[in-house]
């Protein structure tokens, strides 16, 4: 079974304007949900977790009407996104359409993760909301904004401890990594000055997506930066091709992800095609965006909360598990249903 | 006469029958089993099967719980005959205070989500049935009004509503949460939006009804018992809070009892509705099954439970559905989609849209095509829950129990097979491997 089932991608193009009538708007739908665990088949844990509703002991919030907070800051504060959201998955694509992609991402408030530098004429400002791979030949001094270096292992931090001697705290730093619980990993990471560490689940790693972030933003609040608690200095963010919709990249949050780098997912919901419009693709792609925000923010005001960094990111008290094992539960650091 | 006057005095087609079932191209909980079920029920008044047959199709949580007794029987037991008559399904809630002939609760929907017709033969086929309908949200429909057993409905929109309707029916609800939709407030399409809705709820023609996510004068517990202790002071009548089935629930229904209402109506996910955001619908909310398990086992540990009503709603599909809900700890069943279905509804999920192809919950017209016949829905309804009683007092046969007050929190009468043991000791029954 495709991991895009029919109503994930009708959700997101509906979202990007592609099908139906109210662009930007999530999608109403009548009578009871078929989702999964248990009428469709779940294919992750994502699958299993459910955020909550807050009634009767505490007050929803009603995002139509009362203000809801979905922006992030990455980089100690230095990178503001207006939504958890960066959109990757560029290396595909026409390159015309990149410079298209960076700036509707910029005009959202949305990071872009590029593989290869941008053009050298875009605005330092743009700049700043591009994660750019690092490739180690490269001169430093060509970029303001965060630099990703791919690292498995402490051995791979041992080989670019040069350069980043070299470069010192001038730059942001971000460590792509597979979805690996190594403590010893983590603990380099932060010793090495890096502010940002990627989890990106097509890098393999020997455990699911969900699992690797929440054991890693634990690993992260226990380990100290200048007696500092890291994780307050570190963003974690994740990637993987299946984050499908708003509400993956809301359950990731609650496992502890600052923000998701979505791949697959936008294309599917703007319907990308090579020789498309670059206006066209523009204006799909903000709908997109500002829909899946305003999913958020329903998510967000149903669980009665105001601010998406503070009280959802890491909050995996506020999500139960549907139907895993207990063990799962246990590593995931998320209760089953009914506790 | 031009055409259109004369299409406009035709008198328009009446809807007696059930139409075809369409091909499902999704995996749906209410199969064309579930549905032919139900319509047999509906169509007759007579029990079809004693052990829910319909449960291998899908996989919710209930599904794979069992009575011991039905894998004893190794299949031996399903044998429809006529029910004795010494079995007693009626059930006394709210302290004692109502009681009803047959334990189930007709859920909660609005004038307004459903077309005047269905409202007023679900109501009426409680009068009939002796058991209780909400009316939901979307203020009173005068034909409803004249029927006696109905719950106002007090949502956080407040549409429609003042002492006058409020003193109508036998109960009150105070509406926190649904399940179709935890955590935010009801939502009638615009379009649905017609005058007769306007005047009933008195709003705009044409505009969106979105109630707030939270009442605006309950943001905590304590504001909750104020209100409760104002509706029983204004009205007399029991208090019912319904909420959604939700990751905080045995707090909930802890707080809801200790703050004095008479009951919790709680709404498990996958309940219907006319209308939600599906990011909403699809992520918030937990089974009904566990949810009942969990706050029944809360209020008993802390001395809440005698008297007090714990009515289980969502994904509520057969009588055997309600008798596993009740040894799990609740004391009636609600079911809502169920009676959709008897009255005709095909399942194909466009309620928001208007155009009800089974004249459920169109937009309601000056002049329509089609309409429902009001003598047929409520006959429907009538004989659904005669014949979901009738099975409902077959498995109580089989079970050896005497009244549906005996299999009350019998969790000892349950195994779950294939099931993780999170979900078994939430539930606080025992496994077994499916081979044995």
């Amino acid at each position: 079974m495709s991991i895009w089932r029919r109503d994930i991608v009708s959700n997101l193009r509906a979202l990007a304007g592609v099908e139906g009538k109210t662009a930007g708007e999530p999608p109403i739908a009548s009578m009871g949900t078929t989702n999964p665990p248990l009428i469709e088949k779940p294919q992750f844990i994502l699958d299993h977790i459910v955020s909550d509703g807050a009634q009767v002991t505490r007050p929803s919030i009603d995002p139509y009407r009362e203000p809801t907070e979905t922006e992030v800051y990455l980089f100690d504060g230095e990178v503001r996104l207006l939504m958890p959201l960066i959109i990757g998955g560029l290396c595909g694509i026409n390159p015309q359409h990149i410079l298209v992609v960076i700036q509707a991402c910029f005009r959202m408030g949305v990071g872009v993760h590029l593989e290869q530098p941008p053009p050298p004429t875009l605005h330092p400002d743009v700049r700043s909301m591009i994660l750019l791979d690092a490739q180690l030949s490269m001169p430093f001094s060509i970029d303001r904004g965060p630099l990703v270096y791919h690292v498995e292992s402490v051995e791979d931090l041992a080989k670019i401890k040069d350069i980043l001697e070299g470069i010192g705290g001038r730059r942001k730093l971000v460590a792509r990594i597979p979805c690996i619980s190594s403590q010893q990993l983590y603990s380099e990471i932060v010793g090495r000055g890096f502010q940002a560490v990627i989890i990106d689940e097509e890098l393999g790693g020997d455990e699911p997506l969900e699992v690797a972030l929440s054991q890693a933003d634990h690993t992260l609040k226990r380990l100290t930066i200048n007696n500092h608690p890291a994780r307050y200095l570190m963003s974690l963010i994740a990637a993987s091709r299946r984050i499908r919709s708003s509400s993956d990249i809301f359950k990731l949050g609650g496992l502890g992800a600052d923000a998701c780098v979505i791949s697959d997912a936008w294309r599917i919901g703007v319907d990308y095609r090579s020789e498309m419009e670059p206006s066209l693709l523009s204006e799909r792609i903000e709908n997109l965006l500002i829909g899946m925000q305003r999913e958020i923010k329903l998510l967000m005001g149903a669980a009665g909360v105001s601010s998406f960094q503070s009280s959802i990111v890491g909050s995996r008290e506020l999500f139960r598990a549907i139907d895993l094992p207990q063990n799962m539960c246990m590593r995931l650091g998320v209760k089953p249903a009914g506790e | 006469m031009t055409r259109t006057e004369i299409n406009n005095k035709s008198s328009p087609i009446v809807i007696e029958k059930y139409l075809p079932l369409p091909k499902k191209e999704t995996r749906e909980f209410w199969t064309d089993n579930r549905i032919h079920h139900i319509r047999h029920l509906a169509s007759t008044g007579k029990p079809l099967m004693v052990w829910d047959r319909c449960k291998s199709e899908t996989s919710r949580i209930l599904d794979r719980v069992f009575f011991l007794r039905e894998i004893e029987d190794g299949g031996e037991g399903d044998l429809v005959s006529n029910p004795l008559d010494v079995v007693e399904v009626s059930s006394k809630i709210c302290y004692g205070r109502l009681e009803l002939t047959y334990p189930l609760y007709l859920g909660d929907m609005s004038f307004g989500a459903l077309s005047g017709i269905p409202n007023i033969a679900i109501a009426r086929a409680a009068d009939i049935t002796g058991t209780l309908a909400g009316i939901g949200e979307g203020g009173l429909h005068p034909e409803v009004g004249k029927c006696k057993r109905i719950a106002v409905q007090w949502a956080s929109a407040r549409f429609g509503l003042d002492l006058d309707v409020l003193r109508r029916g036998m109960a009150v609800v105070i509406k926190i949460g649904q399940g179709a939709k935890p955590g935010i407030g009801g939502h009638l399409p615009g379009v649905k939006v017609v005058d007769i809705i306007s005047q009933t709820r008195r709003i705009p023609v044409g505009v969106d009804a979105i109630s707030p996510a939270p009442h605006h004068d309950i943001y905590s517990i304590e504001d909750l018992e104020q209100r409760i202790f104002a509706l029983k002071e204004a009205t007399g009548k029991p208090v019912l809070v319904k909420v959604a089935a939700t990751n905080y629930i045995p707090y909930i229904a802890s707080g809801v009892a200790r703050m004095g209402a008479d009951g919790i109506i709680i709404d498990g996910q996958g309940a219907g509705t006319g209308a939600a955001p599906s990011v909403v619908r699809d992520n918030i909310g937990i089974p009904v099954e566990l949810a009942v398990a969990s706050a029944d086992e809360m209020l008993r540990r802390e001395g809440l439970r005698e008297g007090f009503t714990i009515i289980a709603a969502g994904r509520v599909s057969s009588a055997e559905d309600a008798a596993k809900l009740t040894a799990l700890g609740a004391d009636i069943a609600s079911i809502g989609t169920a009676a959709l279905i008897a009255m005709g509804c095909i399942m194909i999920h466009k309620c928001h849209l208007g155009f009800c192809p089974a004249v459920i919950t169109n937009k309601i017209a000056e002049n329509p095509k089609k309409i429902l016949s009001l003598e047929t829905a409520t006959r429907w309804v009538v004989n659904l829950i005669e014949g979901w009683s009738a099975e409902l007092k077959l498995i109580l046969e089989r079970l050896g129990l005497k009244s549906i007050e005996e299999l009350k929190g019998r969790r000892d009468l349950l195994v779950g097979l294939g099931l993780s043991d999170s979900s078994l000791e939430v539930l606080g029954i025992r496994g077994v491997s499916s081979n044995s």
